[in-house]
């Protein structure tokens, strides 16, 4: 398989990556039943429970297993599960497992693997919903809520906590007090108390997408999640546009439509606020959040950059991109990079590199079809201006400061010569430095930026952008170009 | 719904049964076994990349 399709074309890379958290969940069973020393400490009748629904979970019929288990939130709990048994034998903790640690005031591995095992209960949950068959917990599950049911789109609502003995003839049991509370299509009618609600589900073709923001009510997920306690009318509300987005998609890049149905499970959307716009966690592959009210089609051109990250790391999966060095590549902020304020990570710079060729490639088309509003042809012509420049930036940071292995360099090269070609067809269409910045209202309605009543453009942003924020002087380079060419239209590499 | 194929855990533990031993020795300290992928340790801020789309007050509407 070439460079270009493996980043591009390789369908499959979603698949391995539910096939490896399932070989995954196999090595949890086994070292917890074949090693006891391992998890000393630990409660017997825990690991024991977790045993007996393993096995329950391992009978189930494929189709019903996959659907639970392709949950963006199977893998975050599988890979939690992984590290925490392997902090018990000494291994560091890492920044998830960390940050989980603390949400949940666990003070070592063992306290976390405490509390997390029994975390599985609610794919088992899953499982009885899906196959409709029943199951009862030794020790009932303590779900925090909100709680979106794996595989489903049911979503579990109520204060804070709720007490699930077990799934039985279609409802699932609670306690204290206990009630049984019906599993149906419906939903509840109740708006108040404990209760299952039903989350939107947004189809597109053979593109089926659950719209489930307590997917992300998870502890150490890294992202603040306040909003996903809103009410799910926020989701119904804005279904439409999602389907508009998806149908955008289709239209103007169908090579990655073509690959949401294999890779793409849950989207979340919130309100405009100050602390996040869009964002895609590393821990729940096919989930991303957006921003919304927005125009739809740069809605889409967030779903289409958001989904890449989720490709990115799903190819990630095949080895690392770069060499251990003195930095932190991973995490370590010590780098300008063209699309943020504060210093990133080499990795966060090549995942931008990445999701905004795409994007690239996306808003190309549509100037190119030129049917669209003006108001939109002009959003696409900044971003056909301004990404360019910006891939250009990221690649040559990358290359001034990464340490790649051989697949990490292979890689590299082909994301270096989409950057290349990705200035040559702006150039080819005219598109200048001169071209107006298109700001978004946060209605969602796009309207040039002015200042002191001119329009701004886009080399003057990226150049105030290298101003302001390049403050190890690591592209200076880049800005004297920039700053010399504004009349000459192109930023070269 | 195209969801790919299906997978079984039965299957999976004949079909990848190295694997399951390496990730099995990635838990138990196996230094030649890598615990997952190195690279995957943190969320990305995509709700970072402020440049991308500046946000404009709908009073300029």
């Amino acid at each position: 398989m070439s460079p270009r399709e493996l980043l591009w074309a390789d369908s499959e890379v979603y698949h391995r990556r539910l096939e490896k958290s399932g070989i995954a969940l196999i090595a949890v069973a086994r070292a917890l039943s074949a090693d006891r020393q391992l998890i000393s400490g630990i409660d017997k009748l825990l690991i024991d429970e977790f045993l007996r629904l393993y096995e329950w979970v391992a009978r189930a019929e494929p189709d019903h297993f996959t659907q639970v288990w392709r949950d963006p939130g199977a893998y975050f709990w599988i890979r939690r599960a992984v590290h925490f048994l392997a902090s018990c034998r000494g291994e560091p903790l890492g920044t998830v497992e960390r940050e989980y640690c603390t949400e949940i005031g666990a003070n070592s591995p063992r306290e976390a693997l405490a509390h997390h095992l029994p975390e599985f209960k609610q794919f088992a949950l899953a499982l009885g919903i899906v196959s409709g068959m029943d199951i009862t917990f030794s020790e009932p599950y303590e779900a925090s809520l909100p709680l979106a049911i794996p595989g489903t789109p049911f979503v579990l609502l109520g204060d804070t906590h709720a007490t699930i003995a077990g799934f039985s003839s279609g409802t699932i049991e609670v306690l204290n007090p206990q009630r049984m509370l019906p599993v149906s299509n419906t939903g509840s009618t109740a708006s108040t108390g404990l209760r299952v609600e039903v989350c939107p589900t947004v189809r597109c073709d053979n593109v089926s997408v659950f719209l489930n923001p307590a997917t992300f009510h998870l502890p150490g997920i890294g992202i603040p999640n306040r909003w996903t306690e809103l009410p799910l009318a926020f989701q119904f509300e804005h279904a439409g546009l999602v389907t508009d987005a998806l149908s955008a998609i289709r239209r103007f890049q169908p090579w990655t439509f073509s690959h949401l149905a294999a890779g793409l499970q849950t989207i979340a959307l919130k309100p405009y606020d100050q602390i996040l716009v869009n964002v895609t966690a590393s821990e729940l592959p096919g989930a991303f959040v957006c921003t919304v009210p927005s125009d739809p089609y740069v809605l889409a051109s967030s779903f289409i950059h958001e989904f890449h990250h989720n490709t990115l790391f799903g190819i990630e999966e095949r080895g690392r991109f770069f060499e251990t060095s003195e930095q932190d590549e991973i995490e370590g902020e010590n780098h300008y990079s063209p699309w943020v304020e504060t210093l990133r990570p080499l990795h966060g710079i090549l995942h931008a590199v990445y999701v905004f060729i795409p994007v690239f490639r996306y808003w190309s088309a549509i100037a190119r079809d030129g049917s669209l509003s003006e108001a939109r042809l002009g959003f696409a012509r900044e971003q056909l201006a301004q990404i360019p420049a910006q891939l250009q930036i990221g690649v040559n940071q990358l290359r001034r400061h990464a340490r790649f292995t051989p697949f990490g360099s292979m890689l590299m090269d082909a994301l270096a010569a989409e950057a290349k070609d990705a200035q040559t067809e702006a150039r080819g269409m005219g598109i200048t430095l001169k071209t107006p910045v298109i700001g978004v209202t946060t209605s969602g309605a796009l309207r040039p930026l002015i200042r002191a009543g001119r329009q701004v453009t886009v080399g003057e942003t990226l150049l105030e952008h290298l101003e302001a924020s390049d403050v190890l002087g690591e592209c200076a380079a880049e800005k004297a170009i920039l700053a010399a060419e504004m009349n000459g239209n192109e930023l070269n590499g | 719904m195209d969801r790919g194929k299906a997978i079984s855990l039965r299957v999976l533990s004949l079909s990848h049964g190295d694997e399951i031993d390496m990730m099995q020795a990635a838990i138990h300290g196996n230094p030649d076994a890598p615990l997952w992928t190195a690279e995957l340790r943190a969320a990305t801020r995509g709700g970072k990349c402020a440049l991308a789309t500046p946000m404009l007050s709908d009073s300029t509407d």
